[in-house]
C-alpha cells in the first residue's frame, strides 16, 4: 500500500484520539488553586484556639497563685474604748465668752497607745491565730 | 426574565473575554473543552508519563489562570494556551538536558520520498516511529499534525519565521517516512 502525508497525518490523529480518550483527567474545581473561602476556615479556627489557650491560661493561674489566696483570713476589728475623751465638753446654757470658749486639747499622753503588732511576741500582738483558716 | 447563559456555544475567545472580567465559570469552560487535549500533548511529549503530563496541563491552565487579565480581544485562545505549553516543555528538556540544539538542517534530503508499506503494520509503526523523533523534529509535527496549530501560530509559538516552520515540517514528515522505510525493512 502506498502511503500519502495524509494517511499519515489521519495515522497520528487517531492515535493522538486513543491516548486522549484513556487519559484520566481531574475537573477544574479540584486543581491546587481551588481553595475554601480563607474567613470560612479561619473565624472557626481562631474560635478553636482562642478556647484552647483559655483552657491553658486558666490551669497555668491557678498554680501561679500567691500563697494568701490559699488561706482564707477572716479580719477582726476590735473595738477599743477611749480611756478620756479627746476633747472637753461645754454644758452651759448661756452664749459663751471666749474665754468660756476655750476647750482645751487633748494631750499627746491621752491617746491610747496603739502598739504596732510587728515585731512584738504572739501573746501581745493581738492577732486571733485559731481564726486564721487554712484551705 | 434571566435566561441562563449557555457557555457551550461561545468560542474559545469569547469564554477568555469573560473570564478577564472574572467569570469562573466561563474559565472552567475553557478547562473542559482543552484540558484532555493539552494532556494528551504533554503526555506525547514528555515520554508517556502521565503524572507529569496531569501537572504539566494543570500549571499551564494555572499560568492561564493567573494572567487572564492580561488578554485582549482578538488573540487567538489556542495559539495562547500551547505558547505557554511549549515554553513548559522547552524549559523541562533545557532542565534535563535532553533538547534542544537546532536539528540539523540537512538530516534528511529535502525531497519528496515516496512510501510503501503493509497497512496492518503502519499504524504500530507509526506510533513507534513518532515515540523516538526527535524532540525538535516531534514538537513541530505535534503541534502542526496533533493539535492543528497553523503555521503563522507555530511560528508565533516558537518564534521562527514562517518558512522555516513550513521547511522544517517538511523535513518531519520526510523523516518519518524514512524512518517508517526502515521499520519494515526491519
Amino acid at each position: 500500500m502506498k502511503i500519502s502525508n495524509q494517511d499519515i497525518v489521519r495515522a497520528a490523529q487517531e492515535l493522538r484520539d486513543e491516548e486522549n480518550r484513556q487519559l484520566n483527567v481531574r475537573p477544574w474545581n479540584r486543581h491546587r488553586h481551588f481553595r475554601f473561602p480563607a474567613w470560612l476556615t479561619a473565624i472557626p479556627a481562631a474560635a478553636v484556639i482562642g478556647f484552647f489557650f483559655g483552657v491553658w491560661t486558666n490551669s497555668q493561674t491557678k498554680s501561679e497563685q500567691p500563697l494568701t489566696a490559699l488561706v482564707d483570713t477572716v479580719y477582726v476589728t476590735i473595738k477599743e474604748t477611749p480611756t478620756t475623751p479627746d476633747t472637753m465638753q461645754s454644758v452651759s446654757t448661756s452664749a459663751p465668752t471666749q474665754s468660756e470658749n476655750r476647750q482645751v486639747r487633748s494631750t499627746k499622753s491621752s491617746h491610747p497607745k496603739h502598739e504596732h503588732p510587728i515585731g512584738q511576741s504572739m501573746l501581745n500582738d493581738k492577732i486571733r491565730y485559731d481564726l486564721l483558716v487554712k484551705n | 426574565m434571566l435566561i441562563p447563559l449557555r457557555l457551550s456555544v461561545e468560542t474559545d475567545e469569547q469564554l477568555m473575554q469573560r473570564a478577564a472580567h472574572g467569570s469562573e465559570r466561563a474559565f472552567e469552560e475553557l478547562y473542559n473543552r482543552h484540558a484532555r487535549r493539552l494532556q494528551g500533548f504533554f503526555a506525547r511529549r514528555l515520554g508517556k508519563d502521565s503524572d507529569l503530563a496531569a501537572d504539566f496541563m494543570h500549571d499551564t491552565f494555572l499560568r492561564l489562570y493567573a494572567a487572564r487579565e492580561n488578554y485582549h480581544e482578538g488573540r487567538n485562545f489556542r495559539a495562547w494556551l500551547y505558547a505557554i505549553a511549549y515554553n513548559l516543555c522547552k524549559n523541562h528538556f533545557r532542565n534535563q538536558f535532553v533538547m534542544v540544539a537546532d536539528e540539523k538542517e540537512d538530516v534528511v534530503a529535502d525531497t519528496d520520498i515516496e512510501l510503501e508499506m503493509d497497512a496492518s503494520i503502519f499504524r504500530d509503526a507509526l506510533h513507534e516511529v513518532l515515540y523516538h523523533l526527535p524532540q525538535p523534529q516531534a514538537m513541530l509535527f505535534s503541534l502542526h499534525y496533533e493539535e492543528e496549530l497553523t503555521i503563522l501560530q507555530i511560528a508565533q509559538i516558537t518564534s521562527l519565521p514562517e518558512g522555516t516552520v513550513k521547511s522544517r515540517l517538511h523535513k518531519v514528515m520526510n523523516t518519518i517516512k524514512q524512518q517508517l522505510q526502515q521499520y519494515e525493512n526491519k
